[in-house]
């Protein structure tokens, strides 16, 4: 390069980096976005950065990847901030209910510019890349869920903060991984679960439910792609500009649409093969829905305010850039 | 340094620590930590011990190992499981090895309740040793029946492993529980073909006792299998009517033996208590070989001699089912030192679009395929995790008396193979049937 | 010395004690879950996330008391041909590295402990923090090194008798 002559004018020796993710070999986050993505960037550095996959949690478990990454396990990482809960406070804003997101990309598009103006304090350890979510899930339920009086002590699967959303709403939240839904849906030992709709196929949940009512406003999921701190300053300016170049086309045109991508076919197929009924709440109903998750919202606030930073501020930047992309992307 | 080459020089060095008389989950463990130091750094080595030995000690799915084990043990002290053996004893006690043969009845019934091998080796192992042992039956058919009878609980469903594989390629866990109940119940009848044979050459490994009479076996009916019954139906049962989940499975039988036990006043104080502690230092023994098994196989991951090992099969200029053979070749190997759970969760995410995608295989079919492949590895040495469990609920018995016993049931294990390979809709048809 | 072993010898017995108590509380824990789920419709919402909390405490705190009563398994059989001075010297040799490794992952896990106090991580549902727990499985391996400290003076003591 121009500006940074390397000491010796050879090539300096490649860098190869360890990329470690949790989903299945064969999920499009491995097959269109993490392949095409790693090897678009071994071209944009002339070779100088070669990435290697670890798929299916080969490398390391789940919930250990951000910190794994921060520690040098891997050099780079995927998974969700939600596995560890906590450690990532301000984040919590783009997964509340309440927030309608049309699908995927507006999720995504609002959780990245979201951290970008933000900034917040818990993703400093290590250089994020990029960031994209799952978009609203659904409640795909045994028995039909039409109001809020349907879905009064009914039995859904969910964790984290969807458990406290689900009981708010009247439901009895079940706790459980999500690799013991099949099995428990299928012998009814709960009735329903609140997840993206690419599960119905991922998980062949569609198999074992009937219903699926639409929630665009109870459910948003991150997902990170985070390099470790020391690596990525390893590199030089150039490569990092060569990177961030790729990034930013990758996250654009694949990531941020990637789950509205399965999320259309899992639906295609849930109704086409398996009979699955979609249920739209009417208008008014929604809104009951909505209203009742407010104190939700409003303990994210009090909590933010804790830790001496505006909640309020977060929150209205979040719904803002939502108000945004909606009509952005319907 | 080449990764591949450290890869097979730390296989060489937990081998040299094995003879050394290091304890195996520590050989694991440490040779997975050095070789992880030497390909990463000791700083991202030492983070990773100290995480995957934390998740794995607290993973949801993996509880279900110490309920049953607890299981086990209260059967065992409240003399639960002596009074079935009883029964079964005057039932078929008077064929040679008539014990053996029950037994793997009864692991292929506990199978349709645990999911996990080890858990089922430990909890039969707690239950039927002892009372083979009472019987004269030869130690090394005892143990080692028991250990592959673990087996079982894999294969019929529900199992962990097939949930694990599920996970792993996006297929329903639905229809691997389906395929995997005629295979199961075929490797029961072939595990007892086995043993019928060896004690028809060899009377004295089980030796027949006398033919009990009509009067004697009604009465051994109504003390042995009211107690038992109540528990059985009440795990399945439950099971099958949504009251709970497998994992919870484990926590109901303990805490039916335990109410059986103390209503039939057939537990005191002390055998409460030994019973807790043989299931703490059992399921301790396991979980610590567990995490050193996952440790290994990060090394493993990160020396990349799966994912090279999986390339150059996909890659042979050979017909697809020569292939598969290479590949299910390759999986008895790694088996022989790396444990099933995380064998599949290593080489799974690898092996399988190799299987499905390139070669066009079934991906149920697979699924089944690799369970038992995976299956017979918990039987084979020098790393059998269920053989270490027998030998941690029997102590006194050497490791080497269970490993000699393995040998007619590996058998049995590899004609099961051979026929689920020759006729594939042994697995396939029932979930076709039942799920489209 | 004798003092030294005993004292760890009942150490490791306390720890298992509360291990057995936890191994019992699971049980509890998810048969009232089950209950409450079925007759009530009121499940204890964190039970999952409490059976792994207690699950991963009583495997920590049962690990000494194991490697007390030799539980974790070794293979014997080709030392055992060896001559007792040889085997002792083995032995110590193997106890060292395990007492290295083992003291430097309960030192890690108690590092990796303190980082989730630190950025203030908790499970999903309940948002029970996880460190307590961590930091019990630190203290149990911690208990195992004395174990195998004890064990490493014995194997010394052999040596020597047996020269
Ligand atoms: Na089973
Ligand atoms: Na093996």
């Amino acid at each position: 390069s121009s500006s940074t002559p390397s000491p010796k004018q050879d090539k300096p020796a490649a860098v190869e980096l360890k990329l470690a993710h949790f989903f299945p070999s064969t999920h499009p986050a491995e097959t269109e976005l993490i392949q095409p993505w790693a090897k678009a960037i071994e071209e944009a550095t002339g070779g100088q950065v070669k990435i290697t996959s670890y798929p299916g949690q080969t490398l390391l478990t789940a919930d250990a990847i951000y910190d794994g990454v921060v520690t040098g396990i891997a050099d780079i990482g995927m998974s969700c901030f939600s596995y560890t809960r906590g450690r990532f406070p301000v984040l919590e804003a783009f997964e509340l209910p309440g927030i309608t997101y049309n699908n995927s990309k507006v999720a995504s598009k609002v959780a990245w510019e979201g951290i970008q103006q933000l900034n917040p304090q818990e993703v400093q350890d290590t250089k994020l890349m990029m960031v994209l979510t799952t978009g609203p899930g659904d409640l795909f339920t045994k028995v039909p869920v039409r109001s809020l009086s349907d879905l009064q002590g009914l039995e859904i699967r969910a964790t984290g903060l969807s458990a406290k959303t689900l009981e708010i709403l009247g439901a009895t939240p079940v706790a459980m991984p999500q690799s013991e839904a099949y099995e428990a849906l299928s012998k009814g030992v709960v009735q329903g679960n609140l997840s993206p709709v690419e599960v119905l196929q991922g998980w062949r949940h569609a198999e074992v439910t009937d219903y699926l009512t639409r929630t665009p406003f109870l459910y948003n999921t991150l997902f990170f792609i985070t390099m470790n701190l020391d690596k990525w300053n390893s590199l030089t300016p150039d490569t990092q500009k060569a990177i961030e170049e790729v990034n930013k086309k990758y996250f654009e045109e694949v990531a941020m649409g990637l789950w509205d991508k399965q999320n259309e076919s899992a639906l295609k197929w849930a109704v086409e093969e398996t009979g699955m009924e979609v249920i739209e709440l009417p208008q008014a109903e929604a809104e009951r829905w909505i209203s009742l998750v407010k104190p939700i919202q409003d303990d994210f606030v009090a909590k933010m305010n804790e830790k001496g930073l505006d909640g309020q501020q977060i929150l209205e930047t979040v719904k803002k850039l939502a108000d945004k992309y909606n009509q952005e992307y319907k | 340094m080449n990764p591949q080459f450290v890869g097979l020089a730390g296989i060489l060095a937990f081998f040299a620590l094995l003879i050394l008389r290091m304890p195996i989950a520590y050989a694991m463990a440490l040779v997975g930590f050095a070789g992880f130091s030497l390909l990463a750094s000791p700083t991202a080595a030492f983070s990773m011990v100290a995480k995957e030995t934390y998740l794995t000690f607290s993973s949801y799915s993996l509880s279900v190992i110490a309920m049953f084990v607890w299981m086990g043990f209260l059967a065992y002290y409240s003399g639960i499981g002596s009074r079935l053996y009883v029964l079964a004893y005057k039932l078929i006690g008077h064929y040679p090895a008539g014990l053996a043969i029950a037994t793997q009845a009864a692991c292929a019934v506990f199978g349709a309740i645990c999911g996990s091998n080890t858990a089922t080796a430990a909890t039969m192992g707690a239950i039927a040793l002892p009372e083979m042992k009472k019987y004269k039956y030869d130690i090394s058919l005892a143990t080692a029946s028991v250990a592959a009878g673990g087996v079982l609980g894999v294969l019929i469903p529900p199992s962990v492993i097939m949930i694990v594989y599920g996970m792993a390629t996006e297929q329903s866990v639905g229809k691997l529980f389906m395929a995997g109940i005629v295979p199961g119940m075929l490797l029961m009848a072939l595990y007892m073909a086995a043993i019928f044979i060896l004690a028809a050459r060899n009377p004295d490994l089980g030796p027949a006792g006398p033919k009990a009479g009509w009067e004697e076996r009604i009465n051994a009916l109504r003390g042995g299998l009211g107690e038992v019954l109540i528990v059985f139906s009440l795990s399945i049962g439950g099971l099958f009517a949504g009251w709970f989940t497998p994992t919870e499975a484990g926590a109901v039988g303990a805490a039916g033996v335990l109410a059986v036990a103390l209503v039939k006043k057939r537990l005191n104080w002390e055998g409460f208590k030994k019973s807790l502690f043989d299931a703490t230092r059992t399921t301790a023994m396991i979980m610590l070989m567990v995490a050193g098994a996952v440790i290994f196989g990060r090394f493993m991951a990160i020396s990349r001699v799966p994912f090279e090992l999986a390339n150059w099969a996909g890659a042979l200029p050979f017909p697809p089912f020569v292939i598969m053979a290479v590949i299910l070749l390759i999986y008895l190997v790694l088996g022989c030192f790396i444990d099933a759970l995380a064998l599949v969760l290593l080489t799974i995410p690898i092996f399988y679009p190799v299987a499905v995608t390139t070669l066009g295989y079934d991906p149920i079919w697979f699924g089944v395929i690799i369970v038992m492949v995976v299956a017979m590895g918990v039987i084979t040495p020098p790393v059998g995790m269920n053989v270490y469990v027998i030998k941690g609920v029997a102590p006194d018995i050497p490791l080497e008396t269970i490993f000699k016993g393995i040998w007619p049931f590996l058998l049995a294990l590899v004609i099961c193979l051979g026929i689920l390979i020759a006729f594939p809709q042994i697995a396939t048809f029932l979930p076709n049937i039942l799920l489209g | 010395m004798k003092k030294f072993s005993g004292l760890v010898a009942g150490l490791s017995r306390l720890l298992d004690r509360i291990a057995a108590l936890c191994i019992v509380s699971v049980m509890v824990l998810v048969v009232a879950n089950i209950l409450l789920r079925a007759l009530l419709g009121r499940p204890i919402l964190g039970t999952y996330e409490y059976v792994g909390f207690l699950t991963a405490a009583m495997i920590g705190l049962a690990l000494a008391s194991c490697a007390l009563q030799n539980g974790h398994i070794a293979v014997s059989f080709v030392m055992e041909k060896l001559p007792a001075r040889i085997q002792a010297c083995v032995d110590i040799i193997i106890n060292v590295f395990a007492l290295c490794f083992w003291g430097l992952a309960a030192w890690y896990t108690g590092k990796y402990a303190n980082g989730m106090t630190v950025s203030g991580v908790v499970s999903p549902t309940t948002q029970t923090p996880f460190y307590p727990f961590v930091y019990l499985v630190s203290f149990g391996l911690l208990a195992l090194c004395l174990v195998l400290l004890a064990g490493l003076v014995e194997s010394i003591k052999r040596a020597a008798i047996n020269k």
